[in-house]
């Protein structure tokens, strides 16, 4: 029989214990949530370098269509060498150029979609 | 063993050389660590992502104010205006100021630097406040670029 007084359940003393089982702490602290993080991590890259790869074919679109080369085979070229470096289909990746007038001036703008993430560019026409 | 002994403090070497204690803290510790590094990454990568997009920006703004700046130098041995000026005699400077606003409204872009060092060419410096996670935080914490552009005119043969 233990001394009266001593209790050695209740959630304050198991708090302030040592005592518990280490194995729920590694799987919850140790594995779990680590690799939650890491996932959301690798997730948010991911999405990142999509972003970037928009970016690059937004800008690449946009200048070709300024000096007057941009068309169809150029689009498809570039959507093609796009898929290939983030290894996904190419209907993954989208591009559209426009042309309009503002004051004097004839802007470019390329709106690129690649995994869903969008970036747009404009240029001048020369 | 006296009971005064048993309690007595260990020394720190011995109390490192034992396997006493809870591992809750070191988990604690490597979780904080995993999600700040996290938070860390995704502010530089949203950083850079805001600097390449910049960089395009004064690209554009740079080779269309060398344009125009070639096209001002013309202007003054040939009649006509500047096809590219919002108004006739806009200097370089204007013409930049109100190509930013046009083509990046709301976008709190401002021109902090801008030399036209020689008629058609053009230096540029852009910054806009950095957007990314932490940097919200600090007080003033802005993403420039730079760019330069030369115009070359082209021969009368080739246009």
């Amino acid at each position: 029989m233990k001394p009266s007084g001593e209790k050695v359940s209740g959630i304050g003393s198991a708090g302030a214990s040592e005592a518990g089982n280490i194995a729920i702490e590694l799987v919850v602290l140790g594995i779990l949530l680590p690799t939650l993080l890491v996932g959301f991590a690798l997730n948010l890259l991911s999405a990142q370098r999509s972003a970037l790869a928009a970016q690059q074919l937004a800008r690449e679109a946009v200048r070709m269509s300024a000096i007057g080369m941009w068309n169809g085979k150029t689009s498809e070229l570039l959507r093609g060498a796009i898929a290939d470096d983030l290894g996904i289909d190419s209907s993954d990746v989208s591009i559209e150029v426009v042309q309009d007038q503002r004051s004097s001036l004839t802007v470019a703008t390329s709106t690129a979609r690649v995994n869903g993430r969008v970036e747009r560019a404009r240029m001048v026409v020369q | 063993m006296t009971r005064e002994a048993a309690i007595r403090p260990r020394s720190r070497y011995a109390r490192l050389c034992s396997d006493d204690g809870s591992a809750l803290p070191l988990f604690l510790f490597g979780f904080a660590f995993l999600i700040s590094t996290a938070l860390v990454v995704a502010t530089a990568s949203g950083s850079l992502l805001q600097q390449r997009r910049l960089n395009g920006i004064a690209d554009t703004l740079a080779l269309a104010g060398a344009n125009y700046s070639l096209q001002l130098l013309s202007k003054t041995s040939q009649k006509g205006a500047a096809t590219l000026a919002p108004e006739p005699d806009a200097s370089v400077d204007e013409f930049m100021t109100k190509l930013q606003g046009n083509l990046y409204p709301n976008s709190q872009i401002t021109i902090a630097g801008l030399t036209a060092v020689d008629p058609g060419e053009v230096r540029l410096r852009i910054c806009q406040p950095n957007n990314a996670l932490f940097a919200r935080l600090a007080a003033k914490s802005e993403v420039c670029a730079n760019s330069a552009a030369k115009a070359i005119a082209t021969p009368p043969s080739v246009r």
